[in-house]
């Protein structure tokens, strides 16, 4: 994907072009696989070496490479970028759901777990979160996003702050009655 | 407000709402809260709810998606195999050779490695901390692994064989490397057969009894670190998470802490998916998964791999099935056959293992190993034993409702009962048949429609009817449950009061199981317990009494003289010990029970209270009085302090305690106990409970003896009502209800009472029983009074022969009798009988009072009197004088404003004048008259005649 095409499609997607939004999401979200999928072989967790954050401005920037968008075109892609994490991170979780069941052995040696990586007993269910997170955005679609940047995208309020244009105070609001929401979902549905 | 709030979305309606309460303390918020519920409910429940999520958000969405998904494994990523390992094949670590990467997770590296030794290549399997990864928490963690396998060495648990640092200094470990697959794929690839399985899993249950006794718990058992090799050796594998249940010191208990949050949901137990503390009981409860598994093929339960969350909330809910029923389910293949042969006691193990309660599982692995050999062998298992825990206090106090709730409406009641009994059977049987008693239970309480009855113990009735069919129909086939469940509902029914269908259920539960079980089980002698309780709470005392005397010697020969169960087993044998002979027997036994209740629950448990009570009452029976009170109010002290001021326990005491000082002359400290005691039952009990009705007879009494007959007719009538006609206590009431229409005069009235309280005690206590002829005794009194003259003799004859008869000679109960007879004999005109009866009741009440200076001994003088002046024979006349003067010697000395005086003063007057004496006869008519007059209401007749004697002769 070329400069001027991301730089196009942004452009377009923004100015309200589906099939632009299409086309980037598609693309974003090939790259960002890619990179995660590779992310996750090399340390088994993110967190060690890169974070998520790290992954989706290396997207960025391989996508956008050197070139400078705007304010809002960069605002649109981290968006964009968010919402192509989460689909990527849902799934994996899908699939890694679908070959758990499937399989029979795993490698069975004396391996110790690391606490920080809840793996079997994970305690977030994604597929779940994510249906959470669809209520949330019948609901307000503003928290939703915060959602895709913060969790999905990994981004910080900072950096939030930037991409949504608010407020501190307000975007810290609005992370605390997401959590809230989809923490009450969560626990709604069993 | 904030501006990009769109008034059109449905977040909108709460989403500034939720900003405003969450920033205000919890107080306000309450009020804002309490508000918002007013005009918009569903609205305000919506805030609520998301107020408290947003309490627990703590963790919550804190770490990015991505860090969630954990290793790449199962994520299509590259394998272990196809990983880059961080040191390549050949590389030296320590004496050993590294081969190549095995797997890796998140903080360490696994290598195939091998060691020269001399004779021969060890290989093994060597750990290694990652680079990068070697922070000093991870060092801790892997430095701990370490130790605790150095601690363990089985041959079913892979050996640790050297440990060491790296040349870059990275801890690293070699254990023994085990070519071999999860059991459960090793099962089913050789299609083992239930008693090979069985076989294996005892040896799993071997190596991790060793790992228990070296206090280290496993945590993460699993088919996946069992793994056996080609020769059927189990291995057990993974102790990383592994618990050491002692020397952990501070350092080491924060990770434990961290690890306490890995598990496998599928074997974890419900203790670990809680938080709760983790024991030797919770690889039991693995150990019981991996069982099920392989004995069914399936996991006993259904845990969807949620939020923590809904882990735990869905554990407290879930129940077990027996692996037969799975098996069964099935109906395909070899599994009905499989289930035939798990029914029952394989069944039982699984369960016991599976046990919801880390106390209720197998004490050890070892145990659970020794239940599946005595399987294979055909031998009883253990899990059948009764564990040894002490049973819920459940018999004492039978009849006296151990219920804490107040008011709450019968299914809170019932509920609260029903769980408890689940408790305590659940203590001692199968889990499975305790989870059958307690889903019944449940199922029968929630027919039950508190709107719709109309008193609790009717409700209850129609409730435990419905409950005894459907045990009939519905468990026909499970005899022992049967049995459980009969014995649970006789003794929920016996403590609502319902003694005659509780009666039914405990003799059925005793019969069930003397022929389930062996003789000298436990359960029996429980049964015959709970049996015997009954018996003696319905007033079949003699009954009760042998079938408790023989309960306690089978108690005292399962469970030993110290134990809690004979302690009950004596405490309702000395309630069942009712003949004054038998009494100092009682105080012994209550005695005996009281000292073990003391050592065993304490001087402040309930039922210790409950015995001293009893004994308080067997005192009192036994005219201990001061010793009686003394033990009462200890006990009332003592159950107050456990329960609070208004427990029906507490209750039963005042009445006991209120009851002796009545009998004391301490009316008014007598009346607030009664009082007191009346409100709390009222209250808690409801209007129909039997206790209410024990406490309004005792008021009844105490009011008859304060001559407040209303009231006490009300009290008695009340109580009459509750205990219905077929009660031993419904006689009692009538019997006093008839003494209080005989001082009200109402003698028609209280013949009719005393033939009822006659029929009543000989439907219920038999012909030959001694208050039935003191109701005889009473009736022959009315008719007397009637002018009825020969069916009074006839009546009083009768009682007075019975009760010598029954009491001996010179039994109290035969002084009023007597001297009723003495009277009836004087008015039918056989003056000499008369006098003969009546200075045999005089001789009697000198020996029974010590004194002739008595009020009573007056009242046989004055009878004695008009006996002789009625006969008139030689020297009648002076007798007769004598007597009066001696009887008025006692009233005059204590100033006397008595009736009785009155009616001695007046017959002393007519006697002075027939003797001419008109000044003496003047004198004593004119101090008889205010006297009389005083008690008008009774005396009218005698007023009338000293104004007439004293208008004519003065």
């Amino acid at each position: 994907m070329s400069i001027s095409d991301v730089t196009t499609l942004l452009r377009a997607a923004h100015l309200g072009d589906r099939g632009a939004e299409e086309e980037l999401f598609a693309r974003l979200y090939a790259d960002l696989k890619r990179l995660a999928r590779a992310q996750l072989a090399r340390g088994g967790r993110p967190g060690d070496t890169l974070n998520t954050t790290v992954l989706v401005n290396e997207a960025y920037l391989r996508l956008a490479g050197g070139a400078r968008l705007d304010a809002l075109g960069r605002a649109h892609f981290f968006n964009l970028a968010a919402r192509v994490m989460r689909n990527v991170v849902v799934d994996f979780a899908r699939r890694r759901d679908a070959d758990k069941r499937g399989a029979a052995l795993r490698i069975s040696w004396p391996e110790g777990h690391d606490p920080e990586a809840p793996s079997e007993g994970s305690e977030l269910d994604l597929l779940a979160l994510d249906n959470a997170l669809a209520r949330l955005q019948g609901e307000s679609p503003r928290l939703a996003r915060v959602v895709e940047l913060r969790f999905f995208a990994g981004l910080s309020l900072d950096e939030i702050a930037g991409v949504l244009d608010v407020g501190e105070r307000t975007l810290k609001r609005d992370w605390r009655k997401a959590r809230a929401f989809l923490l009450a979902e969560l626990q709604n549905d069993h | 407000m904030n501006p990009d709030l769109d008034p059109t979305l449905p977040g909108a309606r709460w989403e500034e709402l939720f900003d405003e309460l969450a920033e205000m303390p919890q107080p306000v918020r309450a009020r804002r809260l309490a508000e918002l519920e007013r005009e918009d409910p569903a609205l305000a429940a919506r805030l609520a709810r998301l107020l408290e999520a947003d309490g627990d958000t703590a963790d919550f969405l804190a770490r990015p998606a991505m860090e969630l998904l954990g290793s790449g494994e199962g994520l299509g990523v590259e394998n272990a195999a196809g990983a880059e390992p961080s040191l390549p094949a050949g590389t030296r670590v320590g004496s050993w050779l590294l081969l190549g990467l095995l797997g890796r997770g998140g903080m360490g590296e696994v290598y195939f490695a091998e060691r020269d030794e001399g004779t021969f290549i060890q290989r093994a399997a060597l750990k290694l901390i990652k680079r990068g990864m070697d922070s000093q928490a991870i060092v801790q963690r892997f430095v701990r692994e370490r130790q605790i396998l150095s601690r363990l060495e089985h041959p079913g648990i892979a050996r640790l064989l050297d440990g060491g640092s790296t040349e870059d200094g990275r801890p690293f470990f070699v254990l023994e490397r085990v070519d071999g697959v999860p059991i459960t794929e090793y099962c089913k690839v050789r299609g083992l057969g239930l008693e090979d399985r069985l076989r294996l899993l005892q040896s799993v249950c071997a190596a991790i009894d060793s790992a228990h006794h070296r206090l280290v718990v496993h945590r993460d058992l699993k088919p996946a670190n069992i793994l056996v090799t080609a020769d059927g050796t189990v291995k057990l594998l993974d102790f990383g998470i592994a618990k050491l249940l002692a020397g952990d010191d501070e350092e080491t208990a924060h990770l434990t802490q961290l690890d306490a949050r890995v598990l496998t949901p599928a074997y974890a137990a419900p203790e670990q998916i809680l938080g709760e503390p983790i024991t030797t009981a919770t690889d039991v409860y693995a150990l019981g998964v991996l069982l099920f598994e392989l004995v069914t093929g399936a996991l006993p339960h259904a845990r969807e791999r949620r939020s923590l969350g809904s882990l735990a909330s869905g554990v407290v809910r879930e129940t077990v099935e027996r692996p037969s029923a799975v098996l069964r389910r099935i109906a395909a293949g070899d599994a009905p056959r499989l289930a035939r042969r798990v029914a029952g006691d394989l069944d039982l193990v699984a369960l016991t293992a599976l046990h919801r309660d880390p106390a209720r599982r197998y004490p050890s692995a070892a145990a659970l190993a020794d239940d599946l050999g005595r399987f294979l062998t055909s031998r009883p298992i253990r899990a059948r034993a009764d564990s040894g825990r002490y049973r819920l206090r459940k018999f004492v106090g039978r009849n006296r409702l151990p219920v804490t709730v107040a008011a709450l409406g019968l299914v809170a009641l019932l509920a609260g009962l029903g769980v408890a009994l689940w408790q305590a059977h659940a203590a001692r049987v199968s889990a499975q048949r305790a989870e059958r008693v307690k889903s019944f239970l449940l199922s029968v309480f929630r027919q039950s429609d508190p709107d719709q009855s109309k008193g609790a113990a009717i409700n209850a009735r129609e409730l435990f009817e419905r409950a005894a069919q459907r045990i009939d129909v519905e468990l026909a086939a499970e005899p022992a449950t049967q049995a459980e469940l009969l014995a649970a509902v006789a003794d929920i029914e016996a403590n609502l009061g319902l003694l005659d269908p509780a009666l039914k259920a405990a003799e059925r539960a005793l019969a069930l199981r003397e022929k389930l079980l062996s003789k000298g089980d436990f359960q029996i002698a429980e049964s015959r317990v709970l049996l015997g309780s009954i018996q003696r709470a319905r007033g079949d005392v003699d009954r009760a009494q042998k079938t408790l005397t023989r309960a306690l010697a089978e108690m005292l020969a399962v469970r030993g003289p110290g134990s809690l169960e004979v302690a009950q087993a004596r405490h309702e044998l000395a309630n069942a010990l009712h003949r004054p002979e038998d009494r100092a027997r009682a105080v012994d036994l209550l005695r005996q029970a009281l000292a073990t209740l003391r050592r065993r629950l304490g001087d402040g448990d309930i039922e210790t209270a409950q015995a001293l009570a009893d004994l308080g009452i067997t005192l009192e029976q036994g005219e201990r009085y001061v010793e009686a009170e003394q033990v009462d109010r200890e006990a009332l002290a003592r159950l107050e302090h456990a329960l609070g001021p208004h427990h029906p326990r507490v209750a039963v005491v005042q009445n006991l305690l209120a009851s002796l000082l009545d009998r004391l002359s301490r009316p008014a400290e007598a009346r607030k106990l009664f009082e007191q005691a009346i409100a709390t039952q009222r209250a808690v009990l409801g209007p129909r409970h039997v206790d209410l009705a024990h406490t309004l007879f005792s008021y009844g009494l105490l009011l008859i003896g304060r001559q407040e007959l209303k009231a006490a007719d009300a009290a008695l009538s009340e109580a009459l009502s509750i205990y219905g006609p077929n009660r031993y206590e419904a006689a009692h009431c009538l019997r006093y209800l008839g003494l209080s229409a005989m001082d009200q005069e109402r003698f028609q009235d209280a013949a009719g009472l005393f033939t009822r309280a006659a029929a009543t005690y000989e439907r219920t206590m038999g012909a030959n029983d001694a208050e039935r002829w003191r109701a005889v005794a009473n009736l022959g009194w009315a008719h007397l009074k009637l002018g009825q003259t020969a069916v009074a003799r006839q009546e009083l004859t009768a009682a007075v022969a019975q009760i010598e008869r029954l009491a001996g000679p010179e039994a109290y109960e035969l002084r009023l009798p007597l001297k009723e007879l003495g009277e009836t004999l004087t008015n039918a005109g056989a003056t000499t009988e008369a006098i003969a009866t009546l200075e045999r009741v005089r001789r009697l009440e000198e020996k029974l009072f010590g004194t002739l200076q008595h009020g009573e001994v007056a009242s046989s003088d004055l009878l004695l009197t008009r006996a002789r002046l009625a006969r008139g024979a030689a020297g009648d006349r002076q007798a007769a004088r004598r007597s009066l003067d001696e009887a008025l010697g006692i009233f005059a000395r204590k100033a006397s404003t008595e009736l009785l005086y009155g009616k001695v003063l007046l017959e002393s007057g007519k006697l002075a004048l027939a003797e001419g004496n008109h000044a003496r006869a003047r004198r004593e008519l004119a101090l008889a008259e205010p006297l009389l007059l005083a008690h008008a209401a009774t005396a009218r007749k005698e007023v009338r005649e000293a104004r007439r004697l004293l208008a004519g002769g003065g």
